[in-house]
């Protein structure tokens, strides 16, 4: 499967699934971040047959309410801590969903998810967005096919 | 005396999930106990007795495959059903999973139905009338 419509397909899968929320694809990914308050940028890496990075980028305006969904329970009685643990998740859910669409018989491993040094440098070779209800969702990949 | 759970995952997120899940299913659960990884998942099993284990694969410390390991060591805890709630689908790596005793495998995202029907394959019908008795022999 193309990189891209798997990128698209593991985040839309995820956001539907564990968070009830229905993003919809955008045809073409801008070229910088909307300036939106403040994003919330996880990321993990790839090792093996694949090699490289995926990033996601979740506005401010989204993450309460995902996690809230994720959870069950209301926005407002959520710690920042438990808002960031469901962020690492579904990173990691949509790093494993990427893997399965790409290449499901790969041996290639995925790191534990993490938040982003942004201040790192990052130039992806590739990258996706979904709108949830004119707040967009970014992914982003870098990586190279090793294996066979 | 109702079912006694163990749900071990590093995300506090994942285990809330499945926590929430198991206490909606309307089966008699009447403990839920988390572990973040492997190594937390048997101190608390060097206490505590549970029916089944729900675990991650992919943990910092001591992961899934080794707690399965440690689990098929031990003749008492060998006993207990395993189920595999991961992001990890390579089959190489979930039929050695099931050759160290795991019973069944649930791929992440998941319907919480999903997890509802597994459970109820393991330990039978009784799980969800709420009137498990005995796990043993269960023949998933």
């Amino acid at each position: 499967m193309e990189t891209l419509r798997a990128l698209r397909e593991a985040i839309s899968e995820v956001l539907e699934t564990m968070c009830f929320l229905c993003p919809v694809p955008v045809k073409a990914a801008p070229p910088e971040r909307p300036p939106y308050h403040q994003w919330h940028v996880t990321e993990l890496d790839f090792s093996g047959d694949f090699t490289g990075r995926m990033r996601l980028h979740f506005p401010e305006e989204v993450v309460g309410e995902m996690a809230s969904s994720f959870l069950g329970r209301p926005r407002e009685e959520l710690r920042d801590e438990e808002v960031r643990d469901v962020l690492l998740e579904v990173t990691n859910i949509v790093g494993g969903g990427l893997l399965e669409r790409l290449d499901p018989k790969a041996t290639t491993r995925m790191s534990l998810p993490r938040e982003a040094q942004e201040a790192l440098s990052w130039e992806p070779s590739a990258g996706v967005a979904l709108d949830l209800e004119g707040l967009m969702i970014l992914g982003e990949i870098r990586w190279m096919r090793t294996g066979q | 005396m109702g079912i006694r759970a163990l749900i071990v995952d590093d995300s506090a997120a994942m285990r809330s999930v499945v926590k929430k899940i198991l206490l909606l299913s309307g089966a008699d659960v009447s403990q839920c106990m988390e572990a973040s990884d492997g190594i937390e998942a048997l101190e608390i099993l060097s206490r505590e007795w549970v029916d089944v284990i729900l675990t991650d694969i992919h943990m910092p410390g001591m992961d899934g495959m080794e707690l399965l390991e440690r689990l098929k060591e031990d003749d008492m805890l060998g006993k207990i059903p395993v189920v595999l709630i991961t992001t990890e689908s390579r089959k190489e790596i979930v039929a050695r999973a099931a050759s160290l005793g795991a019973k069944a495998h649930v791929k992440k995202p998941f319907q919480p139905e999903t997890i509802r029907k597994v459970l109820e394959t393991i330990m039978g019908k009784e799980f969800a009338r709420g009137n498990v008795t005995s796990i043993e022999g269960s023949d998933f």
